[in-house]
């Protein structure tokens, strides 16, 4: 009970004093429609879809409550525009509907909004965002994205709840790396780490005023126990989360490329040829994950990266190969004449060895036709 | 699935050559000491095996391992002679430090070999998903088994030159590749479940390291299990063993082992603690470019030991203030050897690291722990005698964190700190040490044995 207490009383102090207002604009942030750039709590907007919608959400991890955190506000270039602005969200409760709240441009402009009011704003946040239609000139600054809190009390229920989710909740792996484990929820000072700590230094300072009155107490191993049984307690809890992100690790880290991509690149080796060749791998993101994975699955052939578009003819050698899983720019192919097209029109004469659809196309650089076409 | 006769050539033929070598340069060992001896061994047997197929490969172009495991055979045979031919048993059951075993040390030891198992049944089960394992270490391994040749791997305009091989990371050394390589190259063809064993080893060979190490510096069973058991339920070491492929807790391993065996040459000044010394540091330093900058501060922690704790307490001190003053210097921008660029002022990156190893579940309540353990041990430092091993793990621990802080406060590296995707693995190369010292520390420590008298 007197545990309990001083865990609860630990989480209401370290609330009141993480009362900071929420960044949002971290590398974590979801570009829905359009393209964009973030760095530094600034986003960049860079092009709109074909509908031309630009759209991004910021995740908010576990998820932040509502009745919290009520004030949202930005900043925006004064010479922007945009024919129409959309503030937009999503609640843990709702997790597939997407919450809109179509903005005035003077809304916009003024870059904050308090949505107290709103019986949509409700339970907790999980994503934040803005949608532009019709942007008129890119690129379109955003920066200082962050959600206020509100200067009312929290409560005891509150701090209940915050220590259930503690307790109870996973997180999935971080999309940044497997090497920084958050906890739950977003930057919440009343972390498990920290509420044992409070709870530990509380108890052992309990107890060592207790033994001034109790005589003969052996406070010390009773404050190892407590120190022990907590960290016990953690351990357990992140241990069968630990079970539950391996589970899903396959699908949630870096180098998922779709178990279809991966079963054709794994075969593809041994289709290239026995002896190991040059793979010239060509993606819209050169070197992203995805390139980087399908070299790791390429191997034993020495796979090159960083192209977009066919490579220039004075780098291609008999024997080698070219893996195109996704081209940024109009790559054909003639099987009636075995050639490839570059993007300028440029030949490569090249046969056609696999092909998965939806995955990626692999050809034999001709041989004799590169020989002969050498000086 | 893995075969039996795999795990006995992969993990255990250099486990037990390592270790007949450990015992074999150390006669004062006996079987008490099996624990520390043979985690040691575990680390030298599978960095002699890596090292030993990388020649053979590289050199006579065979790429079958058997040339490798026949000279550990050889080496296992030679140390078990060396251990025979002395003239007093050296594996005695009656050793330095025989104690009765409580029912706490059962449990502890018992939650150890859960999330051991638990963790190794993982790293085996799971595909290779770690960034760095197959961007670069197991990257580099595969080729080399599945091409049945050494092939140097460069930058990209290199290999387009020169029909090499390509990799981001080209510059980082090849020895955790070579891990990888050696048990992989046992299969038909590239296996991930075998290439990640060296990894599943290390596992076991960490917290029976730290007990054992424990044992040998007369702390009792029980506190040692527990440090063994706190350990291991860290997240950082149980994801890296889970998601295994890392080379940091190789390095962690192979670094801390090393500070083990030099807290003991400080204790007893016997040659071949030292000699272990710098063949663990030395193989640490051989795993990646940190593991240089961190045997770089055992001079440093030898000569604070030397100097004594009141010289130590000033530089120390000294340090601090040099820190609080480089915090004043905003925007001053000096280029460093090895650090790189260096931006001087208030550090953006100071409270995200503070976040990760108070806040966050990095850590559990370790470093909460070390805070407190630091400034008892400073103040301690300050009013009583210190053993010059103590005085040297404590400087060990004070210029390790302080190279890390300036690590990840003012060089490039910062921004690593502020993303979080370096900063804990850096930090785990240390924690198998801070752990040690913490400890120690705790049940060694006078004002706190002043504290805990019974009342």
């Amino acid at each position: 009970m007197c545990a309990a207490l001083l865990i609860l009383l630990a989480i209401w102090l370290a609330e009141r004093l993480n009362n900071t207002p929420r960044a949002l604009l971290s590398t974590d942030v979801r570009v829905v429609k359009g393209g964009a750039e973030v760095a530094d709590n600034r986003l960049q907007i860079t092009a709109a879809d074909d509908e031309g919608v630009a759209m991004f959400i910021a995740p908010l991890g576990a998820g932040l409550p509502a009745k919290r955190y009520p004030l949202l506000r930005w900043r925006v270039d004064a010479d922007a525009s945009a024919q129409g602005y959309a503030l937009i969200w999503v609640t843990k409760d709702e997790p597939r509907a997407l919450q809109s709240l179509p903005l005035l441009p003077q809304q916009f402009f003024a870059g904050q909004v308090d949505l107290q009011a709103d019986p949509r704003w409700r339970g907790e946040i999980v994503g934040v965002g803005l949608a532009l239609m019709t942007v008129g000139e890119f690129p379109l600054i955003i920066d200082h994205m962050a959600l206020d809190p509100s200067t009312g009390e929290w409560g005891w229920q509150d701090a209940n709840r915050r220590l259930a989710d503690n307790l109870l909740q996973f997180e999935p792996w971080l999309p940044a790396s497997i090497n920084f484990h958050r906890g739950v929820g977003e930057r919440s000072l009343s972390s498990l780490p920290v509420l044992l700590a409070a709870w530990v230094t509380l108890s052992v300072l309990f107890l060592l005023a207790l033994s001034h009155i109790v005589h003969g107490m052996r406070w010390q191993a009773a404050s190892l126990v407590i120190a022990l049984f907590g960290w016990l307690l953690v351990d357990l809890r992140w241990t069968a989360e630990l079970l539950q992100r391996l589970r899903s690790a396959p699908a949630e880290t870096a180098g998922y490329i779709g178990s279809g991509a991966a079963s054709w690149l794994e075969q593809l080796p041994a289709r290239l040829g026995a002896a190991p060749r040059r793979v010239f791998l060509i993606d819209d993101d050169p070197g992203g994950a995805r390139a980087l994975r399908a070299r790791y699955l390429l191997s034993p052939h020495s796979t090159l990266l960083g192209f977009s578009d066919l490579p220039d003819d004075a780098l291609l050698r008999p024997g080698d190969s070219i893996v195109i899983l996704s081209a940024p720019v109009a790559i054909r192919y003639d099987s009636s004449r075995s050639v490839l097209f570059s993007a300028s029109g440029r030949e490569v004469p090249a046969l056609l060895v696999s092909a998965a659809t939806g995955v990626g196309f692999a050809f034999a650089v001709n041989a004799s036709q590169v020989e002969g076409a050498r000086p | 699935m893995i075969d039996v006769w795999i795990w006995l050539v992969v993990l255990v033929l250099p486990w037990v050559a390592g270790t007949a070598l450990v015992f074999a340069l150390d006669a004062r060992l006996t079987l008490n000491d099996g624990a520390y001896a043979s985690a040691c061994g575990y680390v030298l047997g599978l960095v002699l095996a890596a090292t030993l197929y990388a020649l053979q490969l590289r050199f006579l172009g065979l790429s079958s391992p058997h040339g490798a495991a026949a000279v550990l055979v050889g080496v296992a045979l030679a140390a078990a002679l060396v251990i025979q031919q002395r003239s007093r048993p050296a594996i005695s059951i009656v050793g330095s430090h025989p104690s009765k075993k409580s029912a706490w040390w059962y449990f502890f030891l018992a939650l150890v070999v859960f999330k051991v198992l638990l963790l190794a049944y993982e790293a085996v089960r799971q595909p290779v998903l770690s960034w760095d394992a197959w961007t670069t270490w197991l990257m580099r391994s595969r080729v080399w088994v599945e091409s049945g040749v050494y092939v140097p791997f460069t930058d990209t305009l290199t290999a387009l030159a020169s029909s090499g091989y390509a990799i981001e990371a080209w510059r980082y050394p090849e020895l955790v590749s070579w891990l990888a390589a050696w048990a992989a190259a046992w299969s038909d063809g590239w296996n991930e479940s075998h290439a990640v064993l060296p990894w599943v080893g290390l596992a076991v060979a960490l917290p029976l390291g730290l007990y054992g190490a424990l044992r040998r510096a007369e702390l009792a069973a029980t506190p040692a299990m527990v440090a063994a058991w706190v350990l291991v339920s860290l997240p950082l070491v149980a994801t890296h063993v889970a998601m295994t492929g890392y080379a940091d807790l190789w390095l962690a391993t192979s670094l801390s082992l090393g500070l083990m065996s030099a807290f003991h040459w400080l204790r007893t000044r016997h040659h071949a603690d030292l000699l272990l010394t710098l063949l663990l540091v030395l193989a640490a330093a051989a795993m990646k470019p940190e593991g240089l900058v961190w045997a770089s501060v055992f001079p440093l922690a030898y000569l604070a030991s030397r100097l004594g704790s009141k010289i130590f307490l000033a530089s120390a001190a000294a340090g601090l203030l040099l820190m609080l003053v480089l915090f004043q210097l905003e925007g001053l921008r000096l280029t460093l050897p090895v650090l790189g660029s260096v931006t001087f002022g208030w550090p953006a990156s100071l409270t995200e690291l503070g976040w990760h190893l108070w806040v966050y579940d990095n850590w559990h309540l370790l470093f909460w722990g070390l805070g407190a353990a630091l400034a008892v041990a400073l103040l301690a430092l300050s009013r009583y005698d210190i053993s010059p091993a103590r005085l040297g793990l404590l400087a060990w621990v004070v210029f390790s964190l302080g190279g890390f802080l300036f690590l990840f406060l003012w060089t490039d590296s910062a921004e690593w700190a502020r993303l979080g995707t370096a900063n804990n693995r850096v930090m785990l190369q240390l924690v198998p040490g801070l752990v040690f010292w913490l400890a120690i520390e705790l049940t060694q420590n006078p004002l706190l044995a002043r504290l805990t008298r019974p009342t």
